[in-house]
């Protein structure tokens, strides 16, 4: 009987430790990720600056009529913020990409709108703010215009999304220039060569990210996708513009006075162990070093890049400067990598749903310097990390802003949410930054937008310097012409 | 050592064993859950899934005979049929593109094939409704046949709520 005891009560310790281990494993109340995002859409108006964030994806799809009566409509936002027509003019050109405001964020009176179109129609666009007519800067010539920048020398500039046929052109004076032609390939003289130059020495790709930094050096990504030209061939690169004379200050009165007339080129090469040696698929992260790109301009980056072994990207598109960082003397830029979101179920689903990520270079002084060594450049050393991942709700991050006041992520989607079972519209996504905690991610992401045209995207979302006007253009849309918003109630 | 302790020695090694056993196949440590396959578009706050295959309903025929595959068609197909080299991110927007590239004033046999075609048969809704947008442009400019307008009153039928209004609207458009 002892024996029998003595058994039984190991038994009941087995099976008392057994449920409290089962206990241990399975009997969560909770799912913490799901607390997380709870907390972030609770807490909208305090890190987000919106009452509520927006829950599912539109599924509306508006007809032109509709849309013509009150563009406004083609987007839905989050409760708090408002909806104003910038322009919806019928001259507007339908594909405008990237905005910039004209002549600079905090009193701009213009918006300058690059259009993503072939090189028969109009390149480039300017906007009153006041009346919403636009007005042509560049007729023809451009194809896929994509990026636009304000310099901090007083030009604006603008660039092709066009392959290896991509350039970039600056414009002086882009309020009074109008009606230009620009030749369709190569760098010849525009009609109007004292306002409008082609900048050869930043070489040949598909311009889509433009990281400019107040003294010329600018960060530059390739929109490309692997596997072009061949399996297993390399995606977008990035690569670094380091003018010859950096700019000290001022606005230049003359094109033939920009930095960019000259310049050298280095390319990202991600990974420094063993000599700099670990190098290719499977290091996309971390720290890396410059790699110099040499030859005669125009040149080839698309190709150097595969030469070179450049870390590559799935589709690298905006980027944006940090300016807090730079503020304090050093270099951020973040972008994001589209991905491939076409849903699995169809044959050719990837379910890669892009990134936001990163990239530090240094100080400015480090990242501006030309000390090269053996072909790398060692004065500064990039470092990338990814700030988020995409998900099936937040596919193909395109355009990126940081908004001033927050240093929140304005993220336009550029997705292929038509394509799914139930067809969703493109969102706009407000994204944290990283903040005080271990890991390098950003806090946490909530739907601010969303639009009401299936065949449509948002695209060039950008805020004023005061951080409360967000102006959006929703590409291609129904009404077959471009339209713009201006989107306020930013608490 | 008496009987006792080794009574209670016993259970300590049977508790242990109890608990080995219970995680020993949990590689990925404890605490850790057995996932649930998800699919895309099924979490909380995507959209929920439903057979990507379209159930319509099937109007009488616009054409005497089926469309054929024009010169504008078969350079779809031959975009889906290269889709590894195709800049397009999917076989549809290499459809969506071609419908795009179409002319949107004046109406050829070739274009209005696409179209019903488009209308009738493309599972993707966002491209039946840029086939819809595109007819009524057509239409704008002139329908002395009334193809465009039939095609119109084809897309009246669709069983996406999305086309119906655009082509509804569209015909408003049309016939005033």
């Amino acid at each position: 009987m002892k024996r029998f005891l003595a058994f039984a009560a190991a038994a009941a310790v087995t099976v008392t430790s057994t449920a409290m281990a089962d206990g241990f494993h399975h009997h969560r109340t909770s799912d913490f990720g799901v607390e997380v995002e709870r907390l972030a859409r609770i807490q909208s108006l305090e890190f987000f600056g919106v009452f509520a964030p927006l829950g599912e994806s539109s599924t509306l799809s508006l007809s032109a009529a509709a849309a013509d009566a009150n563009p406004a409509a083609l987007i839905s936002v989050a409760p708090g913020l408002r909806v104003k027509i910038v322009s919806a003019a019928a001259a507007l050109t339908p594909n405008i990409d990237q905005l910039v405001l004209w002549p600079n964020a905090s009193q701009p009176t213009h918006i300058i709108a690059c259009n993503e179109q072939g090189s028969g129609q109009i390149g480039v666009q300017r906007i009153d703010l006041k009346t919403g007519v636009p007005e042509t800067i560049i007729s023809s010539g451009l194809t896929s215009c994509d990026p636009g920048r304000v310099t901090a020398w007083g030009t604006l500039v603008v660039g092709e999304e066009n392959g290896t046929n991509g350039r970039l052109f600056e414009i002086l004076d882009p309020l009074h220039t109008s009606n230009v032609t620009v030749p369709a390939a190569g760098f010849g003289a525009s009609s109007d060569p004292a306002h409008v130059v082609g900048r050869p020495a930043l070489g040949q790709f598909a311009f889509e990210g433009l990281g400019i930094l107040p003294n010329g050096v600018v960060y530059l990504t390739d929109e490309n996708r692997p596997g072009g030209g061949g399996l297993g061939n390399p995606g977008g690169a990035f690569v670094k513009f380091i003018p010859t004379t950096l700019w000290t200050g001022g606005t230049i009165t003359s094109l033939a006075q920009s930095p960019w007339a000259s310049g050298s080129l280095y390319g990202m090469r991600l990974g420094r162990n063993g000599g700099n040696t670990d190098v290719g698929q499977g290091n996309q992260i971390g720290r890396g070093v410059w790699v110099e790109i040499t030859g005669t301009a125009p040149i080839n980056l698309r190709a150097a890049a595969s030469t070179l072994k450049l870390t590559s990207f799935y589709r690298p598109e905006d980027m944006t400067v940090d300016p807090e960082v730079l503020a304090a003397g050093n270099v951020r830029v973040c972008g994001t990598n589209t991905g491939q979101d076409i849903p699995d179920s169809t044959p050719n689903g990837d379910n890669n749903w892009g990134e936001v990520y990163c990239v530090t270079d240094g100080t400015v002084a480090a990242a501006s310097d030309v000390s090269v060594t053996s072909g790398i450049n060692t004065a500064s050393i990039p470092e990338f990390h990814p700030l988020v991942l995409g998900n099936p709700d937040f596919g193909m991050p395109d355009n990126i802003d940081i908004q001033p006041g927050t240093g929140n992520f304005l993220l336009n989607e550029d997705g292929e949410g038509a394509l799914y079972p139930t067809p969703r519209n493109n969102d706009i996504w407000d994204c944290l930054d990283d903040g005080d905690d271990t890991d390098t991610l950003s806090d946490g992401c909530i739907k601010v937008m969303t639009l009401n045209d299936l065949t449509a995207e948002s695209t060039g979302g950008i805020f004023d310097a005061s951080g409360r006007h967000y102006y959006v253009s929703i590409q291609h849309n129904i009404t077959g012409h471009g339209v713009i918003l201006d989107v306020t109630g930013w608490r | 050592m008496n009987r006792n302790a080794l009574r209670l020695s016993l259970a300590c090694v049977a508790t242990f064993a109890g608990v080995i056993f219970l995680f020993k196949d949990d590689g990925a440590g404890i605490g850790t859950q057995v996932p649930v396959p998800v699919q895309p578009g099924a979490g909380a706050s995507a959209p929920p899934l439903a057979s990507i295959t379209m159930v319509r309903t099937d109007p009488p025929p616009l054409l005497a005979t089926p469309p054929r595959a024009d010169a504008a068609a078969e350079a779809s197909n031959d975009q889906m049929n290269s889709s590894l080299m195709s800049p397009y991110s999917s076989d549809a927007d290499a459809r969506a593109a071609a419908i795009g590239d179409l002319d949107d004033a004046t109406a050829t046999p070739q274009s209005l094939s696409v179209l019903e075609q488009t209308v009738r048969f493309d599972e993707v809704s966002r491209n039946r409704i840029l086939a819809v947008d595109l007819l009524r442009r057509l239409a704008q400019h002139g329908d002395e046949s009334g193809r465009t307008a039939a095609l119109l009153h084809l897309a009246l039928a669709d069983a996406d709520p999305n086309v119906v209004t655009n082509a509804r609207d569209a015909l408003r458009a049309v016939e005033h």
